[in-house]
């Protein structure tokens, strides 16, 4: 008695294991393209952090702070107007520290993530680590769920009593909408708009063009509003949309720290495998 | 001894990286052949995840997990190149898997091209799950870190693709025993 199903043995012997190999000529096509690819750098700040303890925190905000100051002093104008201090050959301070972490990637204000894994939609995104859980998800959304529904959505807040919130919920795609490319997801994430009425009120606004996964810029795209930002990822091969809301304008107090609300959104979605794209680079 | 082929390889030593991409090549292939169901696009599929590796192993934070790194990398090659050839797919050659050899009263209970048909329908996610656990033999932890998802929700996939597969085969045996019974 093996407690395996029938179907499980006709899957065991459906996909045994065989002798697979691989020609040759794939390996060495592929060590051709290599020898012409530069190897990505390595990413300044992992995408998810440890909880960083309140002692080392410390230790680091003292750090920044004597740096800055050192920075501050070696900039500030000198007698001849040309800065605080001589240039000289040797290695600047800031050379021998790690990498900072890029603007662009980990807006300024998050110092840790925090992993929030949906069991409803079956999906993880980070969250700052000062940030609470507000509210989560009950069930998928469904047919005629307007965006004040809350059943549907994972909620997390912003530590300032009346803050930035996030929503981030999961919808799905017709079979024959093409979300695999840019202007399809465009005209999905319009079509989604209207059906939750308030959600994004002026599509087709600026959308940020975004990628999606490390492997093909897959499409992405932040669409910013007036007072709210929303993202919409196309995930076409299981026919879902996943949809991240920063609920606060991009000039909001809250906000502030974060560089906007924009600056939120995208560091969220670097928790999800989603970045801007570089010049030349096209999602879809 | 792979861990310093990794690390090398992190620092750009493409020798390094020769050696594990043909050392790890067959399984990869295996892997891409059963997802993907098709020779050509298997073998683009594997290339890709050799370039992507690549490029990106630099970010590979653990190189003792570069194993399960790479085949998540290539299970969402597969994806990639199921969505590019979707529209194409109704005219590729789909090649049928070789069976094992001698009588096997487990997969004579269907027949082989019902399993097959079965199978591609399913969506890449259900069928790499299904590669993942009855092709390499992952538990779910396994899977979980592959998938790059908690053991859990590994758990819950591996079911409901189980039970799409069932429900596939059921459909496609159902007018052959109503036909049965109405001769009978």
């Amino acid at each position: 008695m093996t407690g395996r199903s029938t179907t499980e043995r006709i899957l065991d012997a459906y996909l045994a294991p065989e002798a697979d190999r691989l020609p040759d000529r794939v390996v060495d096509a592929a060590l051709a393209d290599i020898a012409r690819t530069r190897q990505r750098r390595r990413l300044p700040v992992p995408w998810r952090f440890n909880p960083m303890p309140n002692t080392v925190r410390l230790a680091t905000a003292a750090l920044v702070g004597v740096i800055a100051v050192a920075v501050i002093y070696l900039n500030l104008p000198g007698p001849n107007g040309t800065g605080g201090q001589s240039p000289s050959p040797s290695p600047s301070p800031s050379s021998t520290l790690a990498p900072s972490p890029s603007p662009s990637e980990i807006a300024p204000g998050i110092t840790a993530w925090t992993t929030y894994t949906s069991e409803i939609y079956e999906f993880d995104f980070g969250y700052p680590d000062d940030w609470t859980v507000g509210s989560s998800a009950t069930r998928e959304w469904q047919e005629g769920d307007t965006f004040e529904e809350s059943a549907y959505k994972e909620g997390v807040v912003g530590p300032d009593a009346g803050g930035v919130a996030l929503a981030v919920w999961r919808m799905p795609v017709a079979a024959s909408a093409d979300v695999g490319t840019l202007e399809g997801l465009k005209a999905w994430a319009e079509a989604a708009c209207n059906e939750l009425v308030t959600l994004c009120d002026d599509l087709p606004g600026p959308a940020l063009p975004m990628c999606l996964g490390q492997l093909v810029c897959s499409p992405a795209l932040i669409v910013p509003n007036e007072n709210i930002q929303v993202a919409f990822i196309a995930h076409p091969s299981i026919e879902r949309v996943t949809i991240v809301m920063v609920g606060r304008p991009d000039t909001h107090p809250s906000v502030a720290r974060y560089g906007g609300s924009v600056e939120l959104l995208k560091s969220i979605l670097t928790t999800m495998d989603v970045w801007t794209p570089e010049p030349g680079q096209t999602p879809g | 001894m792979d861990r310093d082929l990794v690390e090398q390889a992190q620092r750009g030593d493409q020798e390094a990286f020769a050696i594990l991409a043909r050392s790890r090549g067959d399984v990869l292939f295996g892997m891409a052949r059963r997802i993907l169901r098709d020779v050509d696009l298997a073998e683009d599929a594997v290339q890709q995840t050799l370039v992507i590796a690549w490029r990106e192993l630099p970010r590979l934070r653990d190189p003792d997990r570069f194993d399960g790194w790479l085949k998540r990398t290539l299970v969402n090659a597969c994806y990639a190149e199921a969505r590019q050839k979707r529209a194409l797919i109704s005219t590729i050659r789909v090649l049928p898997l070789d069976w094992p050899a001698g009588p096997d009263q487990i997969t004579s209970l269907f027949d082989r091209d019902e399993v097959d048909r079965g199978f591609r329908r399913l969506p890449p996610e259900q069928r790499a799950i299904l590669v993942l656990h009855h092709y390499l033999g992952l538990g779910l932890n396994e899977i979980g870190d592959v998938l790059d998802i908690p053991a859990g929700t590994a758990r819950s996939r591996l079911h409901y693709a189980h039970r799409a597969m069932r429900a596939l085969l059921e459909a496609d045996a159902r007018p052959t025993a109503v036909a049965g019974g109405q001769s009978s």
